[in-house]
């Protein structure tokens, strides 16, 4: 479902040419759940854009499903982004002036679904805020924020999930709950989850793990 | 469907406020001026129209020729012919010189007679206001004709051989005029009985006049023909054209509603050119996170173009509400001064004011907007990636060419246009280049002041770009609220001056040498005051320094390219200044000199030390140009393009002039005057005058409500501009409110910052309002210019005291609130 081909980021700097990442190799399969993980500075969230199709890499090929993004111009990428792809962000991105059921209902109604907010009272009710339908993210804590978060990502229903750090900025306790609910609605609806993160016990629970450090693949 | 939602909930958030708020005002600013400028000009054309009691005039020295009325009647206009001649009119053995006035069934077209059925009655209640002429056989007299002749109402007045009735007194006709010579008491008949009078022969010295009306494009396509067609001897006369001093100052008043207009269009324009950058800047997180689900940069042009074209619609909408409203509201406080029944606005002014709100969204809102689509959807993940937005400099250059588009296609005048844009180009350049020196001479020496102090320093010295441009928003809109004060200030004043209650309305004319004193001493009598007596002599310039003066050269110059009355005097008269050269004075030891107006002598092209020769009823003399003045025409004194010193004239049998100020009630001086002076000639201008009054109170009112409407478009700026540091202010103050610091030393700190952003501008914008004014003055109010003190001190104070006051308001609430909120407020 996902694969890259040599894939090498660079970019320019006073300094000369940077090298994010260098020569990356690797496929994902329906279904997988895949952790990228390495210290910071390593290029994951570089790479996570990349296989996003949010950015393009400097030379190499990646594929999502049938498409090899990187022969795409943005407007197609941004289509296959629509058929494709989910996201989760560590910072949430939800919009301020949204109440929680309008965030999840906005994705859908872009895509024209006139049962948008039918089905965001349906997964907000799944994450477990039924009683949050019309709060803004301001009066949601930040655990409620990403949970909303998640919503929005599974509303679309995605066939590969991409999470940057979902839980770096969640307390422990809050970012296992967090966790819990990716993998379970991961399960129950057969997505390939992609997340970056510093956290050991969520690579852990990841079916594969990619480590990266300077830019090179250590370990797969 | 989708952009009208997204809009709602943007609505909600409260990020499209100030947006809204500045389209619907810079809609309801042109609105309500458009409106009020279409309904207080058709009231005034109403008005103007009476002047000359239609509203086209066909004047001539022979009877009107019959295509004429043909035409008129192809247009569907109303007619009403009126013819004008001087008649010994008798009662038994008195007689008066009488000037007869006889009427067709119709007048007046435009305006209304007033009529008394007793002469000098006090009780105005008793007067009749009537749109007719006087029925066959009866005869409407100036009250002063009838002690001079010993009548009373009732009693058969003589005209030629026919005998009418007086039926009423006239005490107001419309189309009197300003230069109507009451050498002759005023008889007005039916124009039915001027053949029974047959006073009229071939040879008698008439002025026949056809009298239209109806509505404007027929006058309009009637004045065209007429032009077309007629004789060189003919005149066709428009109520603009017939009363100069009143359309100057009608003029003047629409100047102002135009400025007024421009200026709040310009400050909602502003606070929309911000408003939109900080609505962009908000909403750069959620275009990245639209394309990162997907969306192409098209749909989101398009979501974004939607939702624009329904803001411009919606607040379109509120604005013609807004500016109907407040043109109701200014209708009603001028109703008293208006005709009533005034015809309903036109959908013009509304179609005006919609169209500018969207060109106001092209050129201020779109371009900040514009970029948002071109966001990398990375940024979803790197908020550090740069987002390329179209470069200020793209962006001032589509606001300044689209403001000056509007303002040209609104203000019609290329100077007030092309003011504002110099005049804001200035005042940014200077601002900007006085903040920054500020700015490094002040961080310099607030090391050793106290915290507050030098966090506010720290603050604006790190924010120098921005803290530029909001001092440059702030000084903008302070110095365009100056500028519309002092020009209304200016205006009344101006208008006060020229016209003070005692202004001479009666000038006496045609008075010999012998009979100055006798007429001095009546003056004396009757508690008149003289505006000074200046003698007359007629005379032409006939050479410049020895090169005659062709016909073709002096018609060149307005003025003197006829026979002019020159006089003499010691002292300079008042209403004049010498500009060049010096005023004689007691020095008449050359009394071969003369002084000459500017104006005149910048169009023959003379200098001082120039000799010309004069012509003086067939004797010839020269002198020499010693001085050069500026003269005050509208003072309402007798004025001269020609004085001499004492001695030159003396021999030529000169006739005097002079200005009074006659009330109503002692009119019957001119009947004293005249029995004992039956050569005199009096001009009275008391009628033209106190319409004029009518008119500066009507238009002064409506400059009121104008300025009202503009000084909510500057707060909004001023909001607008603290609103665009906001988000940042508010990060800085949460963290420092975090690390221990107090309310008080953080709200210190923001006063200290907004309050030296405020006295800045306000310094600035006293300077730029100055210069403004003056510029105004001189190229658009064709006034004097006045030095305006307390914009100095009001200017940096005002400036200090609004934005610091303003700024202080808006960030209380948030910065009081925990500091936790405040960071998730803020994202």
């Amino acid at each position: 479902m996902i694969k890259t081909e040599q894939v090498c980021k660079a970019v320019q700097t006073v300094d000369g040419e940077l090298h994010l990442l260098s020569n990356i190799s690797f496929s994902v399969a329906s279904g997988e759940s895949l952790a990228i993980v390495g210290p910071s500075g390593a290029g994951k969230s570089t790479l996570l854009g990349l296989l996003a199709g949010l950015d393009v890499p400097t030379s190499g090929n990646i594929w999502l499903g049938d498409y090899c993004i990187t022969d795409l111009d943005e407007e197609k990428r941004a289509k296959v982004r629509s058929e494709l792809v989910g996201f989760v962000f560590q910072t949430f991105q939800l919009l301020p002036g949204l109440t929680a059921e309008e965030n999840v209902a906005l994705p859908l109604e872009l895509r024209g679904d006139e049962d948008a907010m039918r089905k965001a009272h349906m997964y907000l009710d799944r994450v477990g805020l039924a009683e949050r339908y019309h709060h803004y993210p301001l009066q949601l804590s930040g655990g409620e924020q990403q949970r909303v978060a998640v919503a929005r990502a599974f509303a679309c229903k995605p066939k590969i999930l991409f999470a940057d750090e979902p839980t770096g900025n969640l307390d422990s306790l809050t970012g296992e709950k967090i966790s819990d609910l990716l993998f379970q609605l991961n399960e129950e609806e057969g997505t390939i989850l992609i997340l970056v993160t510093h956290e050991q016990r969520l690579a852990d629970r990841c079916g594969r793990k990619l480590m990266l450090d300077a830019g090179l693949l250590v370990t797969q | 469907m989708i952009a009208l939602r997204l809009l709602w909930r943007d609505w909600k958030s409260g990020r499209l406020g100030l947006i809204a708020a500045s389209l619907v005002l810079a809609v309801g600013v042109v609105a309500a001026v458009a409106l009020v400028a279409d309904r207080v000009q058709s009231g005034l054309s109403r008005e103007v129209s009476s002047f000359l009691a239609a509203d086209l005039r066909l004047r001539d020295g022979r009877e009107i020729d019959q295509k004429y009325f043909e035409e008129a009647e192809k247009q569907g206009l109303a007619t009403a012919q009126v013819a004008q001649f001087s008649s010994m009119v008798f009662f038994g053995d008195n007689n008066h010189l009488a000037s007869v006035k006889a009427v067709e069934e119709g007048y007046p077209l435009r305006g209304k007679l007033t009529l008394a059925a007793e002469a000098f009655t006090t009780d105005t209640s008793t007067w009749e206001e009537v749109t007719r002429a006087p029925k066959p056989g009866e005869v409407w007299v100036e009250e002063r004709l009838l002690p001079m002749l010993g009548m009373e109402v009732g009693n058969l007045l003589e005209v030629g051989e026919t005998a009418l009735r007086i039926t009423k007194v006239l005490i107001h006709e419309p189309d009197r005029g300003s230069g109507f010579s009451v050498i002759g008491a005023r008889v007005m008949m039916n124009h039915q009985d001027l053949d029974a009078t047959g006073v009229i022969l071939p040879g008698s010295r008439v002025r026949y006049s056809l009298l239209l009306a109806g509505d404007s494009n027929s006058i309009n396509s009637y004045r065209i023909w007429a032009d077309n067609v007629k004789d060189e001897q003919l005149r066709v006369q428009t109520p603009e054209g017939s009363e100069q001093r009143l359309n100057e100052t009608l003029d003047r008043g629409r100047s102002f509603l135009l400025l007024a207009g421009t200026v709040g269009l310009l400050l909602a324009a502003v606070a929309l050119a911000l408003s939109s950058n900080r609505y962009a800047e908000r909403h750069k997180d959620q275009v990245a996170l639209m394309k990162s689900w997907g969306l192409s940069s098209g749909r989101i042009r398009s979501l974004l173009l939607q939702q624009l074209c329904a803001l411009g619609v919606i607040s379109s909408l509120v604005g013609m509400a807004l500016g109907w409203g407040v043109h109701l509201l200014l209708m009603f406080a001028i109703s008293e001064l208006l005709p009533q029944g005034l015809p309903a606005p036109g959908l013009a002014p509304l179609i005006t004011a919609m169209v500018t709100g969207f060109l106001c969204l092209v050129g201020f809102a779109l371009p900040a907007l514009w970029h948002l689509p071109s966001i990398a959807p990375l940024r979803v993940l790197r908020r550090d990636i740069p987002v390329s937005a179209l470069g200020v400099g793209a962006r001032v250059l589509i606001g300044v060419v689209l403001l000056l588009v509007i303002l040209l296609w609104y203000s019609r005048s290329l100077v007030i246009a092309v003011l504002f844009m110099v005049g804001a180009a200035s005042v940014a350049l200077v601002l900007g280049g006085l903040i920054y020196l500020v700015l490094l001479l002040v961080r310099k020496i607030a090391g050793p002041a106290g915290s507050i102090w030098r966090l506010a320093i720290g603050n604006l010295w790190r924010r120098r770009w921005s803290t530029s441009l909001q001092s440059i928003a702030f000084s903008f809109t302070i110095m365009l609220l100056f500028v519309m004060i002092a020009m209304r200030t200016s205006l009344l004043e101006d208008w006060k001056t020229q016209l003070p209650e005692d202004a001479p309305n009666h000038f006496l004319v045609n008075m010999m040498s012998w009979e100055v004193d006798p007429i001095k001493s009546l003056l004396v009598e009757s508690e008149l005051e003289d505006a000074g007596w200046y003698p007359m002599v007629r005379g032409r310039l006939v050479s410049q320094n020895g090169e005659l003066l062709t016909r073709e050269r002096m018609r060149e110059v307005d003025g003197l390219d006829r026979e002019v009355n020159l006089t003499w005097a010691t002292e300079l008269p008042e209403a004049n200044d010498i500009v060049a050269g010096e005023w004689w004075g007691e020095n008449t030891a050359n009394s071969m000199q003369f002084s000459l107006e500017e104006e005149v002598a910048g169009e023959l092209g003379v200098e001082l030390g120039d000799r010309f020769r004069f012509n003086v009823g067939g004797r010839e003399f020269d002198a020499e140009l010693t001085s050069l003045r500026a003269v005050d025409w509208d003072s309402m004194r007798p004025n001269f393009y020609i004085i001499f010193p004492q001695g030159v004239l003396e021999e030529y049998s000169p006739n005097w002039i002079t200005s009074t100020y006659l009330e109503r009630k002692n009119k019957l001086f001119i009947n004293s005057l005249l029995e004992a002076h039956p050569t005199v000639l009096v001009v009275a201008l008391d009628e033209i005058i106190g319409r004029i009054r009518i008119v500066i109170d009507r238009v002064s009112l409506g400059l009121e409500m104008m300025l009202l409407m503009i000084l909510a478009c500057g707060v909004l700026v001023l909001f607008a501009a603290i609103a665009s540091s906001f988000d940042e202010r508010i990060q800085e103050s949460a963290i420092l409110r975090t690390l221990g610091s107090s309310r008080k030393t953080i709200l210190g700190a923001l006063g200290v910052e907004f309050l030296f952003m405020g006295f800045i501008a306000g310094f600035v914008s006293a300077l730029g309002a100055q210069v403004a004014v003056f510029a105004l003055q001189v190229q658009v109010f064709n006034m004097n210019l006045v030095f305006y003190p307390w914009i100095w001190i009001a200017g940096p104070l005002s400036g200090a005291v609004l934005v610091a006051g303003l700024g202080v308001l808006r960030s209380f609430p948030l910065v009081v609130q925990p500091p936790l909120q405040s960071l998730r407020q803020i994202g």
